[in-house]
């Protein structure tokens, strides 16, 4: 009691009338719906603050009295509180936002009608042996596993073997299509170098800075710039490339191009100039490489406070009678910064100065087990003040639950002289309707708050500096707890004792997934998700997607045959040989026309007029052309004039007008 | 001259032809560079892209004489280089030179020529002299070949063998402007503005050629780090050893690629070579002098997809990545 007094010394004076005003001021703001509309539908748990135990009229809430008359709502018991409402909010619109006014309207709100037996259980971790895909079956889950696997195996061989291996078909090497016979530019230098941290580089900068290296602090510093300008998808940073490429790449930022430019020139004029890597140079390209490097995360830091997720910080689904909006309000008001905690219990830093200075453990907060409880009382031991608020206890406080059938009016215990700076007085009153007492050994002396009839609803134990409070219920931290009698100021004194910063801990807090599997379960988005593997492994199968390096897809095994002729073409006239292949032509072609001349006529002449007859050509320009196919194909030289091209088009068009095989 | 007159000039320069050949600033930079860097340009493009205008403006621009030689299949080498004549008032034989003896020189579609006309271009293009017989003259300084050669027509043509392609510093491909520049082009000829009326347009002139032949020896001074020079090197060895590539590039190539590089940096203001230059370089050093494997031509893959390729390989000094 002594270092009790200590704590509660150091704390500031809570007025109590003050308190109740603020409260009321904060829950005449219209998203407090349960208070200004007469249709919300309460649920059973949060019906137990309705007259008689709240007034009627309630001047802090004002049409309380007739949403206690309205239909109950219903919730599922299954999941934690506040994540029923979120699924509530997502439903039906609007936290407190009335349904349809029929019977079995359903709307949010944080408990729901528990017996008084079962609220004295707290709810339990949930057990982690449970199947991880418990829809699907022991079967289904090991067809999960199986496919999960396998496709994993599938892609890792698969990029093993595109970046080892040889190609699928083996082809020769010389029968590669034209991309492939270039060998493929090296991807990205190293994506893992490109992911490398911005803010690790410039710290290597400054290091390298402190201990005289300039140029690579220069290096540095540049690198940090391009890989900012990387990671934000203006420019490509690769082994392959130089200043003047990222410098190109920026073609579309002309402003950024400019900033830019100027931090690559005066890196080049270290690295491959005559300047000197001095300090002052140093400076000046890490000031504009920082500048740059340092705007976008700014920009995204802006953006996430604009957009991001409040974490720890009251939710719409906290404005509900059983949620905590109005007490982080009503906290806030006097100066207290308290919100949801965010991060496990177990990562819990006894030692952090600008940790929690309190925490509450709500009433729907899981069992932490022995090892986060031994870290809470180090905590403690360590300063911390501990509320323990109808949730789950350790062992070693060696206090525990039971039934009270009592009134709901609470008073100081008779020792306490105040808490918190709240002096106690017999004027103030305060309530909580559930009927939970504390029990445990000596319980008396360290008893704060009383039920009628003696029964001990608040106790507080020293540990070392720091103190646990155990509240029997969590009503007094609750928004509908603040409608009535002089609650808003205890609640206030309760969390102004720690003097700091107050977390709340609900059974949202380990609701999150320990795995990727279990986070899918929750989300039932298993056979989507299976659906797609199922696909993924199809698409794969088919089109042999490469994970590898780059390559373009496997040739033809057959050319078109103009390609054959256009490359043999070619190959002639790289060779000179253009002579030789029309000669060749022109013999072959001879022996074509003359096979078409019937009888087998004698002599050119014959063959002539024989073609001329059959295609209709002039006989004189016929036997011309044979001419000079005779003449070249009798012509020994290498060389040419240029008519041989129009020769052989003359003899192509004879062969194809007399027919027969071309 | 310093690094920032250096490239004050150019930029004069550039600007002052660019007045008149419109859309082809990559042709003019590099033309620049080929005649700062003491090499030859081989051009390959269409008619009418206005190859002709440049040597003629260039050559305002520099302050040098322009000469145009027409490639025909029966031009004769003494066509170009000149020859000994007999004059019948001194009943002595005198040299009458031949086009070749000027400061910029515009060999239009040299690939129509036989080899034996194309042949007589090598000496004055690597020693920048004519020999007949058995004189040797001195060609002009500053002396720069600018080769053009039509890629569509293939008949009646003499492609240029290797020897002669490796004389050239920088081989452009040209390609028809865009649809703006063009506009633009037809607004200047609404204007007024003719080809052959250079006078009209006002060029003004930059530099002497004594000026020319200055900034030349200049870039003997601009700074090349050891990086750089295994970065060339790099780059060139690949090209020997890559799989489509039947003959790579020569030492001369090389040492083409660092006067190129060399230029660049000069003409940007800068007395030291960074590997953006030698790389933007690369392909118009090195794209004429490699020859392909017939099966990787067959394949469709080019000299350029190649040094693209080796490009893409090869690892950057000093690089962030």
């Amino acid at each position: 009691m002594i270092a009790l007094s200590v704590v509660l010394a150091l704390a500031g004076p809570v007025d109590a009338s003050k308190a109740v005003r603020d409260a009321a001021a904060i829950l005449g703001e219209r998203r407090y719906a349960f208070c200004h509309d007469p249709a919300y539908n309460l649920t059973e748990d949060e019906a137990a603050f309705c007259p008689p135990v709240a007034p009627r009229p309630n001047d802090r809430c004002p049409r309380w009295h007739e949403a206690c008359e309205a239909p109950r709502a219903e919730l599922d018991l299954d999941i934690p509180l506040r994540l029923q409402q979120s699924r509530r909010a997502g439903e039906g619109g609007p936290r407190g936002e009335r349904e349809d006014a029929g019977g079995d309207a359903k709307q949010p709100g944080k408990r729901e009608g528990k017996g008084d037996a079962e609220r004295l259980e707290p709810r339990r971790r949930v057990d982690r042996e449970e199947p991880v895909l418990p829809e699907l079956g022991g079967l289904g889950e090991l067809l999960f596993w199986v496919i999960l696997i396998a496709g994993v195996v599938a892609i890792v061989l698969a990029i093993l073997r595109n970046s080892y291996g040889r190609r699928r078909d083996d082809e020769p090497e010389d029968a590669r299509p034209a991309s492939e016979a270039l060998s493929p530019g090296p991807s990205r230098a190293d994506d893992g170098q490109v992911a490398r941290d911005v803010a690790t580089m410039l710290e290597r900068a400054r290091a390298a800075a402190a201990s005289g290296d300039y140029p690579a602090a220069i290096k540095a510093a540049h690198a940090a710039l391009l890989y900012r300008l990387d990671r934000d998808g203006l420019i490509r940073v690769e082994a392959s490339r130089t200043n003047g490429d990222y410098l190109r790449d920026l073609r579309d930022r002309p402003d950024l191009r400019v900033e830019v430019r100027d931090v690559v020139r005066d890196v080049e004029q270290v690295q491959f100039g005559s300047a000197p890597a001095t300090a002052p140079l140093f400076e000046r390209i890490f000031g504009k490489a920082a500048a740059i490097a340092t705007r976008g995360g700014g920009a995204a830091l802006l953006l996430a406070l604009l957009v991001g997720c409040p974490i720890g910080q009251p939710a719409p689904w906290d404005d509900s009678p059983s949620g905590s909006g109005a007490v982080i309000a009503l906290a806030a008001k006097h100066e207290i910064a308290a919100r949801f905690r965010a991060r496990p219990l177990d990562e819990l830093d006894v030692d952090a100065e600008d940790g929690p200075r309190t925490l509450v453990l709500m009433h729907d907060v899981a069992d932490p087990g022995p090892e986060v409880w031994d870290r809470l009382i180090e905590w403690t031991y360590a300063g911390g003040h501990l509320i323990v608020a109808g949730g789950p206890l350790p062992a070693s406080l060696d206090l525990r639950y039971v039934a009270a059938d009592v009134g709901p009016a609470l008073s100081f215990a008779p020792d306490v002289t105040g808490f918190a700076g709240l002096a106690a007085s017999d004027e103030l009153r305060f309530v909580s309707p559930d009927r939970r007492a504390l029990a445990g050994d000596d319980l008396d002396d360290d008893a704060l708050i009383v039920r009628e009839g003696g029964s001990v609803y608040a106790a507080q134990r020293t540990r070392g500096r720091g103190l646990v409070t155990v509240l029997a219920d969590d009503r007094l931290l609750t928004n509908a707890g603040l409608t009535v009698a002089d609650n808003p100021a205890l609640t206030l004194a309760l969390l102004a004792a720690g003097e700091g910063r107050v977390e709340l801990v609900d059974g949202l807090l380990d609701w999150g997934a320990d795995n990727p599997a279990e986070t899918i379960r929750q989300l039932k988005l298993t056979p989507v998700i299976l659906q797609l593997l199922l696909l993924a492994l199809v698409f794969f199968a088919w089109r042999g997607v490469r994970f590898g390096r780059p390559r373009d897809p496997a040739g033809r095994s057959r050319r078109r045959f103009a390609e054959h002729v256009e490359a043999l073409g070619l190959q002639y006239a790289r060779a000179r040989a253009a002579h030789h292949a029309a000669r060749q032509y022109a013999s072959w072609a001879l022996e074509r026309l003359r096979d078409r001349a019937p009888g087998g006529a004698a002599g050119l002449y014959g063959v002539a007029q024989a073609i001329a007859t059959r295609t209709g050509d002039d006989e004189t320009r016929v036997y011309q052309i044979l001419v000079e196919a005779s003449t070249l194909r009798d012509d020994k030289s290498d060389g040419g004039p240029p008519g041989d091209l129009k020769l052989m088009q003359e003899l192509a068009r004879l062969v194809r007008a007399a027919g027969g095989q071309q | 001259m310093n690094p920032q007159n250096f490239a004050d000039v150019c930029r004069r320069i550039r600007e002052q032809v660019g007045r008149v050949l419109l859309g082809q600033d990559e042709i003019v930079d590099n033309v620049l560079i080929g005649v700062l860097a003491r090499g030859h340009v081989l051009i390959e493009g269409v008619p009418g892209l206005g190859k002709t205008l440049l040597v003629r403006a260039l050559a305002r621009v520099l302050g040098c004489q322009a000469k145009r030689v027409q490639f025909t299949p029966d031009l004769m080498p003494s066509d170009v280089t000149g020859g000994n004549v007999f004059n019948q008032r001194t009943q002595q034989f005198e040299f009458l030179p031949g086009p070749v003896f000027t400061q910029l020189l515009l060999a239009d579609e040299i690939n129509r020529a036989p080899a034996k006309t194309q042949s007589a271009l090598l000496e004055a293009m690597a020693d920048r002299s004519v020999s007949t017989d058995g004189t040797t003259r001195p060609l002009p300084q500053p002396f720069f070949v600018m080769a053009t050669q039509n890629p569509v027509e293939s008949q009646g043509t003499y492609p240029l063998p290797e020897a002669q392609l490796d004389r050239f510093l920088l081989k452009i491909d040209v390609t028809h402007p865009t649809r703006d520049v063009e506009k633009r082009l037809l607004q200047n000829v609404v204007r007024g503005f003719d080809a052959a009326a250079l006078d009209a347009a006002g060029l003004e002139q930059i530099v002497t050629s004594e000026q020319i032949v200055a900034m030349q020896a200049a870039l003997q001074q601009i700074r090349v780090q050891d990086d750089i020079l295994d970065y060339i090197t790099d780059i060139v060895a690949r090209t020997r050893a890559h799989r489509s590539v039947y003959l790579g590039a020569s030492p001369r190539a090389s040492i083409a690629l660092l006067s190129a590089g060399r230029a660049r940096a000069a003409s940007e203001g800068r007395d030291f070579v960074i590997p953006d230059d030698i790389k933007s370089l690369a392909p118009y050093v090195l794209r004429h002098r490699l020859v392909l494997h017939p099966d990787a031509e067959f394949e469709g893959v080019t000299a350029d997809d190649c040094v693209q390729n080796i490009l893409a390989e090869a690892r950057v000094p000093k690089t962030a990545g």
